[in-house]
């Protein structure tokens, strides 16, 4: 099957870096909510 | 509105062709383990339509029993249910699944991507759903019935009721962690992989509005799933945070909710902008008016999202100047929405415009969509919403909004990208057939409601008084004609994927994006092998 092209080394990085703070500020929001309600 | 050239040998015809041999692996394998973003949109479109088959089934049965005064078909318990879970499952299983669907067939191609930046992730967020799907219409099974409460899961109902309230709160926290993975796939794709020479205000509208849209889900799903991680503490771990036996307050959680709630309205209904931004230039045959404007005004509306939340609590007893700051702020996203609706109409002046049935499906959207724009500012106003609050004016408003707004957009867009996707040309005649059963339907269906709210019928009861009877029979016979016009919407979907006139690649002569100038009609299997450069 023709394969499609790949990112680059450099797309991959970015990409992970781009996710990873994305599911830190995702976690973040739960957390802090959480956190808030659970200490009042 | 970019456009591209090859810089080497990308897909043409022969070059498809010279491949079309190799397909995908056969069976059931190739959707269980699939990590193809066609694939995976094809699956989220398919089980969108069948939960709004599932959805609607509800919403007609709800209409059924209201087509006279008193209880006939159901009993009140199971009314109840059927309007909360008709609620979820049209949100979280049609809505939304059917424009991460679209996301998933369109944002590589538009952009130049090969696929998704995490594919497996991709086919994980999609097999979610189906767990989330279960147990939502699992719940109707098990001893007590169905959430009863309202979509928003509004407490003390929600605290009182037995299994189905767990299974409930399960099935959003799922689905909420698959619309989260989605998001973050999404807006990683978009930054990151792009193809050379496709700036970020290049991009077609539709990839800009789902780009904004997945931010949104990002900051508002942790939110939903904190509201409900408090509901099953409060159900099973003895706290107290909406138990006003136990000093909790139950209009906290409608603050909670709410505050995901409305930038969830615009989930649903800015990709919905992006479809529609695609379409009408495409059928005018000129370039979309204020592409900058266009994408700022998206933005603005996003963010105005986040302050706006109380404006679906105004009779809860908040102070005055909250009030009044809800009711301006509302107000002041007619602003950026207005900009769009002007900008479509721009679009379309002088144009050199033909009505094909995706084209009559955005028209039909413009129009109805800015009705339920205006009864939305209605609404907006305190001293009138604290009138009309929980009435039928209310589920006429929105109704305008998710079905002739969001829906009427979905179908523009299957019209519009199925023959890219399956290489067949759809019956024109039969479209338009479905179009005009839906726009009747629809408009028979919910713009009596209005006369029924503003007369003071309350929303969610089974019964009511003898004077509201002739609206609510005229608005049933516009549901049933509604419902099973879209039985004619598959037909043409299946019929489509069968055969059919063969659809040239660029199907629509005013479509300019990289789907339409640079791939072939079907899309082979591997989008791009080489990247498109654009210039």
């Amino acid at each position: 099957m023709a394969e499609p092209h790949k990112p680059t080394p450099q797309q991959r990085r970015n990409a992970l870096l781009s996710a990873a703070v994305l599911a830190a500020m995702v976690l973040g929001i739960y957390a802090v909510f959480m956190l808030k309600v659970f200490s009042a | 509105m970019s456009t591209a050239t090859h810089a080497h040998d990308t897909h043409g015809h022969d070059h498809a062709h010279a491949h079309d041999h190799h397909g995908p692996p056969a069976g059931f394998s190739r959707w269980m383990y699939t990590t193809n973003h066609k694939d995976i949109g094809t699956m989220y479109l398919w089980f969108s339509f069948a939960m709004f088959l599932m959805g609607g089934s509800m919403a007609l049965l709800i209409r059924a029993e209201l087509f006279q005064p008193g209880l006939q078909l159901v009993e009140p318990q199971f009314f109840n249910s059927l309007t909360t879970v008709h609620g979820l499952v049209m949100v979280f299983g049609a809505i939304m699944p059917a424009f991460v669907g679209f996301a998933n067939w369109l944002v590589p191609m538009q952009i130049g991507a090969a696929d998704m930046a995490f594919p497996r992730m991709n086919n994980w967020s999609f097999w979610l759903l189906i767990p989330a799907a279960l147990l939502l219409v699992g719940s109707f099974f098990v001893p007590g019935g169905a959430a009863a409460s309202g979509w928003t899961l509004y407490p003390p109902l929600i605290i009182q009721q037995g299994m189905s309230i767990d299974m409930t709160i399960l099935a959003v926290h799922i689905l909420g962690a698959s619309s989260i993975m989605g998001s973050i796939n999404i807006i990683t794709t978009i930054l990151n992989l792009r193809a050379p020479g496709m700036t970020l205000m290049k991009m077609p509208l539709f990839v800009w509005t789902w780009l904004i849209t997945a931010y949104l889900l990002i900051a508002v799903m942790p939110v939903l799933a904190g509201a409900v991680t408090m509901l099953l503490t409060d159900r099973h771990f003895g706290t107290s945070f909406f138990n006003a036996a136990g000093g909790g307050d139950p209009t906290m959680f409608m603050h909670i909710f709410w505050f995901f709630g409305h930038p969830e309205v615009y989930i649903m209904i800015l990709p919905a902008f992006g479809i529609v931004s695609q379409i009408i230039p495409a059928f005018a045959r000129k370039p979309l008016f204020g592409y900058a404007s266009m994408v700022y005004a998206t933005s603005s509306i996003a963010i105005l999202s986040f302050i706006v939340w109380g404006h679906h609590m105004f009779t809860v007893g908040m102070p005055a100047a909250g009030n009044l700051f809800f009711m301006y702020a509302t107000m002041l996203i007619a602003v950026p929405t207005g900009v769009k609706i002007f900008n479509w109409i721009a679009t379309m002046w002088k144009g050199s415009m033909t009505f094909e049935t995706p084209m009559l499906f955005a028209v039909g959207f413009l129009c109805l969509f800015t009705i339920g724009g205006f009864s939305g500012l209605v609404l907006a106003i305190t001293p009138v919403d604290i009138t009309l609050h929980n009435t039928y004016y209310v589920v006429a408003h929105f109704h305008y909004v998710l079905v002739s707004g969001a829906l009427f957009a979905i179908m523009a867009g299957i019209y519009f990208w199925l023959p890219k996707w399956t290489g067949h040309m759809y019956s024109e005649g039969l479209g338009k057939l479905h179009f005009w059963l839906s726009m009747i339907g629809f408009n028979v269906a919910f713009f009596p409601q209005h006369f029924l709210g503003l007369a003071g019928m309350p929303r969610r009861i089974p019964d009511y008084a003898l004077q509201f009877t002739e609206w609510n029979q005229i608005s049933t016979v516009g549901a049933f004609i509604f419902g099973f016009s879209q039985l004619l919407f598959l037909y043409i979907v299946i019929s489509t994927i069968r055969g059919g006139a063969k659809a040239p690649d660029r199907t629509w002569e005013g479509a300019d994006s990289l789907e339409w100038t640079h791939l072939p009609s079907p899309v082979p299997y591997h989008t791009f092998e080489t990247a498109p450069v654009v210039k």
